[in-house]
């Protein structure tokens, strides 16, 4: 109930205030129109039934946060036609004199049925209950001047709370209408300006990534302390260009990031001519991006490095992820930010091979990243 | 005193595509000592009984292009005795596990190449264990209830098998030597060839593993 969204509730407070009302209002009202008052008993039982199964039907339309048009039509129509036989069969003289018939319980039902349309709805029924209660006195011949004035002032004084509420109610529904919305377009903005941020601040890890080790090669080639001849300078810039790769990789809107980061290191080396085998077991779980940044960073760099052929396996299940790298070409850096990750990397080598292995295992009572 | 003569392998290959027909013969006749292709059929269908007989081994293809399931053709050929080799682009374990279920000899997919091939066709002929990587991949991820059991050091081995393709890796890596590797992977494959619906050449498997002593009875 806290916060902007509360305001739903004060509606629903409002009509269910309205409905009990309406109930003591027809329960008060209804034992002058017991046998001995009237005439037409037991039809006014089957009145008294649809005033109360209107005032529970708005009831639960209010509890539910729900609409009608069509219904309500149908029972403004049926409480129109039960005040109209109820105060048929009251005695005239009594019409105006028996308190609140004047009115009949007809309008705060008639409130708790209408709330929420529009108010002019509420006016044109409490007019038609008026006109309905005139006919009867005029049925009646008690069109005397006292009787008239009483008539018309229990009315009055009556109608004037009925309609307020119909306009209270219609003007908080507008309110908490606005508020909703204003509250969504709050949400949304709140959204994108997160979203903005861990863009500018994933950009900003990425730039770093890349300065770290791209930028000096490049300074150095530019500036004629590397050879482009050198082995060694080539296999740098093998690794860099992969790892380029890899990290533009990771903006891309996938299903299986991290499987998508490794076809962009394998597209990277393949241009270059290395038959690489890719082989996955299991589904790979959802990882934060620095996650598989050290998971993938060492078996990714032993990957650059081939020469001719590769094998590169997955296997994951939800608590742990294992990428496997085999090639003929020499072990990747190791991963300084590993063990902060919950990442251990192993290398295995042997004569023209290096088997490099990453895996990651999810901790005791760590969360689903 | 010379050595003893003993006849080639035959075998047949079923596979729709020309290339690896090709590739298959090739790699045959490169082997030591040969293989003999005694039949090339592009589709499985044209491999008649008469056809088959004499033929040691069979490499099929799992797809076909017009639909005919390999599975179907792989149930076929085994129920009538005959030792199969699958060797097939499919990867995935399920279709593995299916195979071996109705008694292929061996799972290869076509990335694993001549090295495996020549070598599973050779341990089919011979009725012995031969467990390709990706045949180790989808055991070490086999949950089906009625999958056999292997020990902590069996799954050890078939993961890094499955992540390596080199059990001189698997060795290193494990503290063992390959011969130990190669035990470990044919036990598995013996113990896979005992569960499961029974079907001949898998029982032939496990009969040879008995008289070699690689398995006894109460691993099975």
């Amino acid at each position: 109930m806290t916060g902007e969204r509360g305001h739903r509730w004060y509606l629903t407070a409002f009509g269910i205030g309205v409905c009990l009302v309406a109930v003591v209002n027809t329960l008060s009202t209804f034992p002058f129109a017991l046998p001995g008052n009237v005439a037409g008993f037991p039809l006014n039982l089957l009145c008294l039934a649809v005033f109360l199964a209107a005032t529970g039907a708005s009831a639960l339309r209010i509890l539910r946060g729900t609409r009608w048009r069509l219904l309500a039509a149908v029972w403004i129509a049926a409480l129109l036609a039960s005040s109209a036989v109820l105060r048929t069969a009251l005695p005239a003289d009594q019409i105006a004199s028996v308190p609140d018939w004047s009115p009949s319980p007809l309008g705060f039902v008639a409130l708790a049925v209408l709330l929420g349309q529009r108010v002019t709805f509420m006016v044109g029924v409490v007019a038609a209950n008026a006109v309905i209660g005139f006919f009867c006195l005029l049925k009646g011949g008690m069109l005397d001047v006292d009787t008239l004035i009483r008539f018309g002032s229990d009315a009055v004084d009556v109608s004037v709370f009925q309609l307020a509420g119909a306009l209270f109610y219609r003007q908080l529904e507008q309110i908490a209408r606005a508020t909703e919305r204003d509250l969504d377009v709050r949400q949304e903005l709140g959204a994108r300006e997160s979203t903005a941020t861990q863009l500018a601040v994933d950009r900003a890890h990425r730039s770093n990534a890349i300065e770290a080790t791209i930028v000096p090669l490049l300074r150095a080639l530019a500036d004629g302390t590397a050879d482009p001849q050198d082995p060694q300078v080539r296999t740098a810039a093998r690794v860099e260009s992969a790892r380029m790769r890899r990290l533009f990789a990771e903006i891309d809107a996938v299903d299986d990031s991290m499987l998508h980061e490794v076809r962009a290191s394998i597209q990277a080396v393949e241009r270059l001519g290395v038959a690489v085998v890719l082989a996955t077991r299991g589904q790979v779980p959802q990882l934060p991006v620095e996650l598989r940044r050290a998971l993938l960073e060492t078996p990714m760099s032993t990957l650059a490095s081939a020469v001719s052929t590769a094998r590169v396996v997955i296997i994951a299940d939800d608590n742990s992820v294992s990428v496997s790298v085999v090639t003929d070409g020499l072990p990747g850096p190791a991963q300084p930010d590993g063990a902060r990750w919950n990442v251990h990397t192993d290398t295995t080598t042997a004569p023209h091979v290096t088997w490099t292995q990453a895996t990651w295992t999810r901790s005791d009572g760590e969360a689903q990243p | 005193m010379t050595a003893p003569v003993t006849a080639p392998i035959r075998v047949a290959i079923v596979d729709d595509h020309d290339v690896v027909h090709a590739g298959i013969e090739a790699w045959c006749r490169a082997a030591q000592p040969p293989i003999e292709v005694a039949g090339s059929y592009t589709d499985p269908a044209e491999l008649a009984a008469e056809n088959l007989s004499g033929i040691d081994v069979i490499v099929l293809d799992l797809q076909f292009q017009e639909s005919r399931s390999g599975l179907d053709v792989l149930r076929r050929f085994v129920a009538v005795g005959h030792r199969v080799v699958i060797y097939t682009m499919s990867t995935d374990a399920a279709t593995v596990l299916t195979c071996l279920d109705y008694g292929a000899a061996c799972f290869l997919t076509k990335s694993e190449g001549k090295r495996h091939l020549v070598a599973a066709i050779k341990a089919a002929a011979a009725n012995t264990p031969y467990l390709g990587p990706t045949m180790a991949g989808a055991m070490a991820d086999d949950r089906r209830e009625e999958r056999p059991l292997l020990s902590p050091r069996e799954q050890e081995v078939l993961l890094n098998w499955f992540r390596t393709d080199s059990k001189q890796l698997v060795a290193t890596a494990l503290y063992i030597t390959t011969a130990t590797v190669n035990t470990h992977l044919a036990r598995v494959r013996t113990k896979y060839a005992a569960a499961g619906r029974p079907a001949t050449t898998k029982a032939a498997l496990v009969a040879r593993a008995l008289q070699d002593g690689l398995i006894t009875l109460d691993d099975l």
